[in-house]
């Protein structure tokens, strides 16, 4: 049994002070948060309670133990679900929705992709367009769980952390085995995965290869170009373990991405039509080794060094000639050294302390030399449990940067067991963003429409030399207005109860509140004489996103589980609130186009945000016979997409998407438990919204085979 | 609605809606209450003459009078002229108040600029303009739309207060917000005001009634 955790970890794990932290790794990947994968033998809410859980305290722990909220998607669910990719994941999760913006990211608690961090084994990836990083980059095949935490975690992890954060656990070496996956489905869309696991007494070996390539998709046929052109990526990724003493381990893992794209398009040539054909690759790598020093029983010590690498590159020519329309890249590097020490004081008091330097940089089309900061940190931790009820989380974590101010990012979560059958738990913290590259040193005019935007260092210099070159008509605003950029930053309040109202029930619910100011927003600083502006970046909305969170399963028999999860949110601009209190809102009546006021309760909030998101899910799984099926439905209710009339703000009803439905089939069956079975249908209703929702396909049907082969005939399905 | 005038103005083909007030043969001095006039399609097309505009007639005044005191306000395309200043030899001059048209029951005291050589009194496009040039970054694209809550003050040619809220730039004034506006191929065709005004021809700054 233990060989089934890394055993980086299991010397960790078993620690004489946390009962709890054995508890669970023993129940480790064979029980999900809301999904039972074992056949039932106590109750559904004890197992679920036992799962574990690093993203919270940078360390393993019992997630019945913490005191805030966390979804833990397992291995097992993820592959009755038949998900490929990062985003299929969380994209039926409660409270989350894909949206698109230079990539597919998801919304978290109401915010947008760029506020929250997703981690690799704790390591944060890097490669964001526009702060969205696409979650499309991330197979899931080798993936332990996914760790989902919401609200403000920037007191561990510093910026980005805002949202939350989605730490994806990877697989570890484990027992003697391989596996090989292929698929194929709708789009022409295949993948093939295998991983190879090796076992010793002290090296461990795990290693992971994926190729998943798809013909894309056309919502648009009359058009030039798909919808989504044809892409393939390679994902590698692997983890060497060596115990190099009882107290000493050595892990060292890295990952090597690529992808490559082709695409068509077209643009107006004077009166004609060009054709274009399009390449793009994007790249990206890291290398992660960690040291673990267990000094003694009191003392650990965990070393951990990360680097990393994205890059993209993009280049348009004309068909006719071959001549170059344009030609991009990106490069982006990230390099963090860290020491973090845990001083276990005695049960009920266990104290972290972490150091470390981040190094970064960007060199880019859009920037006129290879840009770099630098970030020094220091974050502390204390897990109290005062009572035998109540469990306290205490941290906060000092950023300093080398480009715009310090941030202090405290947070402070408590839990206390009323009784068996009721937990009640809050939170209070504190994140931040920094400001990005973009956002500090774009230097970038688009060369077919012509207008231009400056990053807030470059923005003085940029105008004075626009100015030279006689391209300023006029200017809209004082550079010297914009200042210095700080960081984006909120404050966050979380409140929830865990219940088990019933044997084979349980249910938890989180009312929370984000109060986010600085919000980076760009306005135009000057008119050029070819009519366009000159863009920057400022700090300047407040906005709060508002709302409540359910999640609940029951475990109708041992073998069918049903879940449901459902989001309210509210998420509004404190300043156009200001400006509808005080009557200065106004619209145009469709119909008449006549001025009216708008009511402060016509007013939809922030663009792009549903009030009501919902899931029911029912998870079926007959190990005796080997058959497993899952049938899922995710509802998307209602959001603003564009101003359509004229105000700036969501108020009208031809501004808002109609809400609609996904639902998505699975079914498996495993045979001699070394082959397994699988065919799916994603979106069965073929709901697609090609003006507002690109990025859904329509209904896509796939089949799936798995072998896997492992010594002593023990299957790791 | 009490009358609908339809006129052929010179070789402009316009609609015009007036809402006359029918005064019997009252007292002389009691105030008659003001109502809105809606202009429909004024034709704005020339891309050369300024379709003229008198808010005392509540007709197109025909270019040869260009310069003349006959008309008040000047339409071509978006941009807008005011008899005064460098555009005409009137005393016209205008401003853009925020509000909300029949909320605003006088004109403000000042604050009302001539026509010059550096700005026209309306301004034209941007959040202190009378509209809004959607561009490609919103739907519709390539689309003028006036801004709401924003009414056009001005002084007359002969220093008499209206108040105008362009509605329309586009001919029938169709809704902005279905597909067949969104699309260029189908869209009405453009530099087609319609608008509404008050004028108050006693000299008084009141737009809610006028005195004989």
């Amino acid at each position: 049994m233990t060989t089934f955790f890394d055993t980086v970890y299991v010397a960790f794990a078993v620690d004489p002070y946390r009962k709890g932290l054995t508890r669970g790794m023993l129940a480790l990947g064979l029980v999900a948060l809301s999904i039972p994968v074992v056949r039932a033998q106590d109750s559904l809410a004890s197992r679920q309670l036992d799962a574990v859980v690093i993203s919270a305290t940078r360390s393993e722990r019992a997630l019945s133990e913490l005191p805030v909220p966390v979804t833990v998607i397992s291995q097992q669910q993820i592959k009755n679900m038949g998900s490929l990719r990062l985003n299929d994941v969380l994209a039926e999760q409660t409270g989350l929705t894909l949206v698109s913006d230079h990539g597919t990211g998801i919304q978290m608690q109401g915010f947008a992709p760029e506020y929250t961090l997703i981690l690799i084994d704790g390591e944060p990836l890097i490669g964001r367009a526009a702060g969205t990083l696409e979650l499309n980059r991330i197979a899931v095949g080798n993936i332990r769980q996914v760790e989902i935490m919401k609200g403000p975690s920037s007191s561990l992890y510093g910026s980005e952390a805002l949202a939350g954060v989605v730490n994806i656990i990877t697989d570890r070496p484990a027992g003697t085995s391989g596996t090989i996956t292929t698929r194929y489905g709708a789009n022409q869309t295949t993948d093939f995965s295998g991983t190879v696991n090796y076992q010793r007494e002290k090296l461990g070996i795990y290693a992971f290869a994926n190729r998943y390539s798809t013909d894309g998709y056309d919502l648009t046929p009359d058009t030039d170009g798909k919808t989504v052109s044809p892409f393939t990526n390679y994902t590698y990724q692997t983890r060497v373990s060596y115990d190099l003493s009882s107290r000493t381990k050595f892990s060292l893992s890295g990952r090597y991405f690529t992808e490559s794209q082709s695409s068509v398009s077209s643009i107006a040539d004077g009166s004609d039509i060009a054709l274009l054909d399009g390449k793009g690759t994007v790249k990206d790598w890291n290398v992660n080794p960690v040291m673990h020093f267990k000094l003694s029983d009191k003392w650990k010590t965990t070393l951990r060094f990360y680097h990393s690498k994205y890059s993209t590159t993009s280049t348009l020519n004309y068909r006719t000639d071959g001549a170059v329309y344009d030609d991009t890249y990106f490069d982006q590097t990230f390099l963090r050294p860290e020491v973090q020490v845990e001083y276990f004081v005695n049960t009920r008091n266990v104290v972290t302390l972490g150091v470390g330097r981040i190094w970064e940089s960007v060199a880019a089309t859009r920037y006129d030399n290879r840009m770099t900061y630098q970030t020094n940190y220091a974050y502390a931790q204390y897990e109290w449990q005062p009572l035998s009820k109540l469990n306290v989380l205490a941290g906060g974590r000092f950023d300093q940067h080398s480009a715009y101010g310090s941030q202090f990012s405290p947070k402070l979560s408590a839990q206390y067991d009323v009784n068996h059958w009721l937990s009640v738990r809050g939170s209070f913290g504190v994140g931040f963003k920094a400001p990005d590259f973009r956002q500090l040193y774009l230097n970038f005019t688009n060369s077919t429409v012509g207008y231009t935007v400056l990053g807030s260092e470059e923005l003085l210099q940029g105008i004075a030399r626009l100015q030279q070159d006689g391209q300023i008509d006029a200017m809209l605003a004082d550079p010297a207005t914009f200042g210095e950029l700080k960081a984006e930053s909120s404050r966050a309040y979380n409140l929830g109860v865990k219940l088990v109202p019933a044997k084979r029930v349980s249910v938890s619910l989180n009312a929370f509140r984000n109060d986010i100011r600085d919000i980076i927003d760009t306005k135009p600083v000057a008119r050029k004489t070819n009519g366009q502006f000159v863009y920057s970046y400022y700090n300047l909305a407040q906005v709060f996103t508002q709302g409540a969170e359910m999640e609940s399963s029951f475990m109708a028999t041992d073998n069918l589980t049903l879940s449901l999860g459902y989001q309210y949110l509210v998420a509004k601009d404190k300043a156009v609130i200001d400006q509808l209190n005080a009557g200065e809102v106004y619209a145009r009546d469709p119909e008449t186009n006549v001025t009216r006021r708008v009511k402060a309760n016509e007013y939809g909030g922030l663009f792009n945000r549903s009030r009501h998101m919902l899931n029911a899910k029912l998870f079926y799984n007959d190990e005796a016979h080997g058959w497993s099926a899952t049938l899922r439905a995710i509802y998307r209710g209602r959001y603003g997409f564009a101003d359509m009339n004229n105000n700036v703000i969501l108020d009208d009803d031809s501004e808002y998407v109609k809400g609609y439905a996904t639902v998505n089939l699975s079914v498996a069956k495993t045979i001699r438990k070394s082959l397994r079975l699988q065919a799916g249908c994603d979106n069965l209703l073929d709901y697609s919204s090609p003006q507002y929702i690109p990025t859904l396909p329509g209904r896509l049907l796939w089949v799936s085979a798995a072998f896997t082969l492992s010594k002593k005939n023990k299957s790791t399905l | 609605m009490k009358s609908i005038l339809k006129l052929n103005a010179a070789m402009l083909f316009l609609a015009l809606t007036v809402f006359t007030a029918c005064s019997d043969d009252d007292d002389d001095n009691t105030p008659v209450k003001l109502t809105a006039s809606e202009v429909k399609d004024l034709n704005s097309e020339s891309t050369k003459n300024f379709t003229l505009f008198s808010f005392a007639n509540g007709a197109v005044v025909a270019n040869t009078d260009s310069v003349s005191s006959k008309w008040d306000i000047g339409f071509r395309g978006t941009t807008l002229v005011l008899n005064g200043g460098v555009s005409g030899p009137g005393q016209a001059q205008g401003q853009i108040v925020s509000g909300i048209f029949d909320e605003l029951k006088e004109a403000p005291a000042d604050g009302y600029t001539a026509d010059s050589q550096a700005a026209k009194a309306i301004v034209g496009s941007g959040t202190s303009g009378w509209y809004t040039y959607t561009g490609t970054t919103s739907v519709p694209n390539h689309a003028i739309l006036p801004n709401a809550g924003k009414v056009i003050v001005l002084k007359t040619a002969d220093g008499k207060y209206v108040k105008v809220e362009i509605i329309s730039y586009y001919k029938g004034n169709p809704s902005t917000t279905t597909t067949t506006f969104a699309d260029l191929a189908t869209r009405p065709l453009s530099r087609y005001f319609t608008f509404r005004y008050i004028y108050q021809p006693d000299g008084t700054r009141n737009f809610e009634s006028t005195v004989k």
